[in-house]
């Protein structure tokens, strides 16, 4: 009986967001502690080259068939994946910069997040390697229960 | 004495690498190949006057047929190939159909070394392109605008890709991206079907743009030399009547001569654009004035305007362009050289006079062009547009079309494309 008029309660509660994360993560020895929001669209959106200290940085992305890929640009940069294609293909096309390259999926951005101190990349699962440090933390917003 | 040698020597090597200290041997993350491109799958009908040929820039080839497909259809493909975190190679053909007298290594659009100095400098050498106009760098991807392509009224007389050298300083200042361009070299201009296309050499070009918050500001700036090549036993013609002892045909024979481009001509060109993409609207704007005296003082301008809906993006546009170097008459040298060099040699330079007169009335472009359309996102790598345009055309400036009479005329273009990329 406890468990039903539980159930009920719960049924009854209004429908609340769910967060699902993304993470943009460098090398622990990056002198970058933080990134804002805007600095990492320059990043990877070609509009900027550098970390805060001038180093050159390295931008990763995971495949254009990755289920988050589409989500993480949106909550990035609030296009959708119509016109970041569109932008980086005006961009890329003639010649004033390229698209960050896109590694095969999470374990090879791992991979080359923890052995390249120049490189930037981003996650969908927060990670717990200390070798890694998360600089932003993107969050999307998706409604969840009855409507 | 020689394993005391040695031992100094290696002690040396340890302690300048701890000095260093020398990191362990990182893969090459971002050396390698990336292979990428585009394309345009388009139908065309064109309602014009008959004889005439649509053209959406001048490098294409001749056609009045009807239905054309060969107006906006091409493939390109780029190589990117990175060694290291600095140095480039670039490479992108372009196959589509192109006028007569195109030239081997037309199909090549970009072929160059790029060099990363720093996060904001870029040096590249080889075939780049004259970015002296808004949509110049990617006029031939569709993917990445909203009509159906560039502009006619301003980006069918553009002069072709770039050989040289560029310099490019990209920076932040705050919400604010800038840019900054000096690119020197030569380039090819003018009508590829009509004869050979002119030279442009000993450019100068000077770009400059503002970014913030969606609104692009862009002002550009070239100067060059121009010589177009107008066929030589004709201006050899020119040039003797010229000299003849009869002022006034002299002066008209000097001035078709100068007209047709014989001669060198300094040129600049100067650019004021602008794209605005906010919320859902986007528009851009683009203001050129061509000026060559006395081959070309024209000036072009375009909006469009765009709304984006879902996928779906309608847009309107208009463009205008003029060129306020007169139209001439055809000299009459029949009757004037007749007393002089006789009936049979007073006809044949009437002949040349007739001819050289309608090539320089032929390379006048004055129009404007009316369009609206419809975007369709329908894939993340692919786009489909509609495209209907009405094209005003003014007496004696149809060079923008192919075999044109000159005579004032209207036409509609009803425009299907698909755009990818891949």
């Amino acid at each position: 009986m406890r468990w039903r008029a539980l159930l009920v309660v719960m049924l009854l509660l209004p429908a609340s967001p769910v967060c699902a994360d993304f993470y943009i993560v460098v090398h622990a020895g990056n002198p970058q502690r933080a990134l804002t929001q805007k600095a990492a669209v320059d990043l990877f959106m070609g509009r900027n080259r550098a970390f805060a200290n001038g180093d050159l940085a390295l931008i990763f992305d995971l495949p254009r068939d990755h289920p988050r890929r589409a989500a993480f640009y949106e909550a990035l940069t609030g296009m959708n994946v119509a016109q970041v294609n569109s932008y980086w293909s005006r961009l890329m096309f003639s010649g004033q910069s390229v698209p960050p390259q896109a590694l095969p999926d999470e374990t090879a951005m791992l991979t080359i997040l923890k052995r390249n101190p120049s490189a930037l990349g981003w996650l969908s699962r927060e990670p717990a390697d200390p070798g890694l440090r998360t600089v932003l933390v993107l969050r999307e917003l998706r409604e969840v229960g009855e409507k | 004495m020689r394993g005391l040698v040695a031992g100094a020597l290696a002690g040396a090597w340890a302690g300048l690498a701890a000095a260093q200290d020398v990191p362990a041997q990182t893969p090459d993350d971002v050396g390698g190949l990336r292979l990428s491109g585009f394309g345009t799958l388009g139908a065309s009908r064109v309602h014009a006057p008959a004889g005439w040929g649509f053209r959406r820039d001048l490098t294409q080839s001749a056609s009045d047929a009807r239905w054309r497909t060969d107006v906006d259809s091409r493939l390109g493909v780029q190589a990117n190939y990175a060694l290291g975190e600095r140095f480039e190679l670039v490479g992108q053909v372009i196959a589509r159909k192109r006028g007569t007298y195109s030239r081997d290594g037309d199909a090549v659009e970009w072929a160059y070394a790029g060099y990363r100095l720093n996060a904001d400098w870029t040096l590249r050498a080889g075939r780049v392109n004259v970015d002296s106009f808004l949509m110049a760098d990617y006029r031939n991807v569709g993917y990445g605008f909203p009509s159906a392509r560039p502009p006619v009224d301003l980006y069918a007389v553009l002069p072709t890709t770039l050989d040289g050298v560029d310099l490019t300083r990209s920076w932040i200042q705050g919400d604010v991206q800038w840019r900054a361009k000096l690119a020197m070299g030569r380039a090819s201009i003018g009508d590829v079907d009509a004869g050979e296309p002119g030279d442009v050499h000993r450019i100068v070009a000077f770009m400059g743009s503002r970014e913030e918050g969606g609104l692009l500001l862009r002002a550009s700036f070239a100067r060059m030399r121009i010589d177009m090549n107008p066929p030589v036993e004709a201006m050899d013609g020119l040039l003797q009547l010229a000299r003849l002892p009869m002022p006034a045909v002299a002066a008209q024979a000097s001035l078709l001569f100068d007209r047709a481009g014989a001669r060198g001509h300094w040129g600049t060109f100067t650019e004021l654009g602008l794209r605005h993409e906010l919320a859902n609207w986007q528009w851009s704007a683009e203001l050129v004035r061509m000026e060559a005296d006395p081959l070309i003082r024209q000036t072009s301008a375009y909006v469009i305007v765009g709304r984006r809906w879902g996928g779906w993006t309608p847009f309107v546009g208009y463009g205008r362009t003029h060129d306020a170097m007169p139209a001439l008459a055809v000299p009459d040298w029949q009757t004037a050289l007749a007393p002089l060099l006789g009936t049979a040699a007073a006809a044949q330079a009437q002949e040349l006079g007739s001819a050289a007169t309608a090539a320089v009335n032929a390379a006048r472009a004055l129009q404007s062009t009316r369009l609206i359309g419809v975007r369709w996102d329908m894939h993340p790598q692919a786009a489909l547009k509609l495209q209907w345009e009405r094209v005003d055309i003014r007496s004696i400036g149809s060079s923008l079309w192919s075999r044109a009479n000159g005579a004032p005329a209207r036409a509609h273009v009803a425009t299907v494309v698909v755009d990818f990329i891949f």
